[in-house]
């Protein structure tokens, strides 16, 4: 009992990728379903992290693995926030899966937080073409998923207006002109992040619509909400539609749960873990 | 379209205010009434409203005007899905 207590405990290792190394949780170590987390951008990453580690534990007891990487540039890993780019973060995935196949892994599921929905999905689509063997990706889980990088971008650097609009300044710094001093090769610091233009370029590039995961058996797109009407956001629903019409078999749900990536306090939402934990089961548990 | 009570919903979730929304109307007074509404949270406001009502708001578009009120707020809304 105490030794399957311990495989059963979460480890952290680094592991190797062409620019340096990235930092990996992973628990239990072995088993033959295995969650990626890919993790959401900036601060995003920080207020999600304590929702992962608890799905984390609920899924170990099932049998189920989780591997959470910091990716590049981020967290414990090596590399500075500046230095991070949307190609290396999709290698540093490859990188956390091919780890989770070595280690015995059969199948794997993705859970893409916010932006890194986007990132599951753009690495999903670059792998789409390579065959479907023994460690394939069978199921995609999406948590509040970003849609659209640009706008997520301006969302982003609006943080750094923020301080402006109390003052009413003279000259008024809009997302535009930030963009404007990040082209001529200015430093940008948005709230403690220093933005490399060619990151911003490539989250701009990408939306969810382009995206469509048409290779992949299963995608569940989940939302919290606190309102009494458990319905999906909108503009999700707009996109769910689309994917349907694209033949992406995708399930929404809605549960009781506040937006705790956004809020200042750690809030977690149990019920999103327990869904989480219940449809990554049923398609990796053997 | 986006009822006033959904304004005040998303306006509770963003920013925490749990049963005190209760008391909100269309003429609550928000901008410099409400504490938990700094500048950050005004952000943080914006991001929900676009990302929930599929909307995007330009830079020059987010003034004191429009977080006057829950119902300046809400019209806000209105005007840009029938844009």
């Amino acid at each position: 009992m105490i030794r399957s207590a311990a495989a059963a405990a979460p480890a952290g290792r680094f592991l190797e990728t062409p620019r340096g190394r990235i930092f990996c949780m992973h628990s239990p170590v072995r088993a033959e379903g295995c969650l990626v987390v890919v993790p959401p951008f900036a601060d995003e990453m920080n207020r999600s992290r304590r929702m992962w580690n608890l799905l984390a534990a609920q899924l170990a007891a099932k049998g189920v693995g989780t591997l959470i990487a910091d990716l590049y540039g981020t967290g414990e890993s090596d590399g500075d926030f500046a230095d991070a780019r949307w190609e290396s973060w999709c290698e540093d995935l490859d990188v956390v899966c091919r780890f989770a196949r070595e280690a015995g892994t059969r199948r794997i599921a993705l859970l893409g937080v916010r932006l890194g929905a986007l990132l599951a999905l753009d690495y999903q689509r670059r792998i789409a073409g390579q065959p479907a063997s023994d460690g394939g990706i069978v199921q995609l889980i999406l948590w509040q998923p970003v849609l659209d990088g640009r706008q997520n971008m301006n969302q982003f650097l609006r943080l750094k207006l923020a301080a402006g609009l109390r003052t009413s300044a003279a000259v008024k710094e809009t997302t535009a002109s930030l963009r404007e001093r990040l082209a001529r090769g200015e430093k940008l610091e948005v709230a403690g992040y220093e933005l490399a233009p060619e990151l911003l370029a490539a989250v701009d590039a990408i939306d969810g619509q382009s995206l469509a995961p048409t290779s992949i058996a299963r995608v569940d797109w989940l939302e919290v909400s606190t309102n009494e009407a458990r319905v999906l956001m909108p503009a999700s629903q707009r996109m769910l539609e689309a994917w349907r019409a694209a033949g992406v078999n995708v399930h929404g749900r809605v549960v009781r749960g506040e937006a705790f990536w956004a809020l200042q306090e750690i809030t977690t939402a149990p019920e999103l873990i327990a869904l989480t934990r219940d449809v990554a089961t049923e398609a990796l548990a053997g | 379209m986006p009822s006033v009570q959904d304004v005040i919903v998303l306006l509770k979730d963003a920013l925490q205010l749990g049963d005190r929304a209760q008391s909100f109307s269309e003429v609550t007074r928000l901008l410099g009434h409400v504490p938990e509404l700094d500048s950050l949270a005004v952000v943080n406001v914006i991001t929900a409203l676009e990302e929930r009502f599929g909307i995007v708001v330009n830079d020059d578009e987010i003034s004191a005007d429009t977080f006057e009120t829950v119902g300046s707020l809400h019209s806000f809304l209105v005007q840009k899905l029938n844009a």
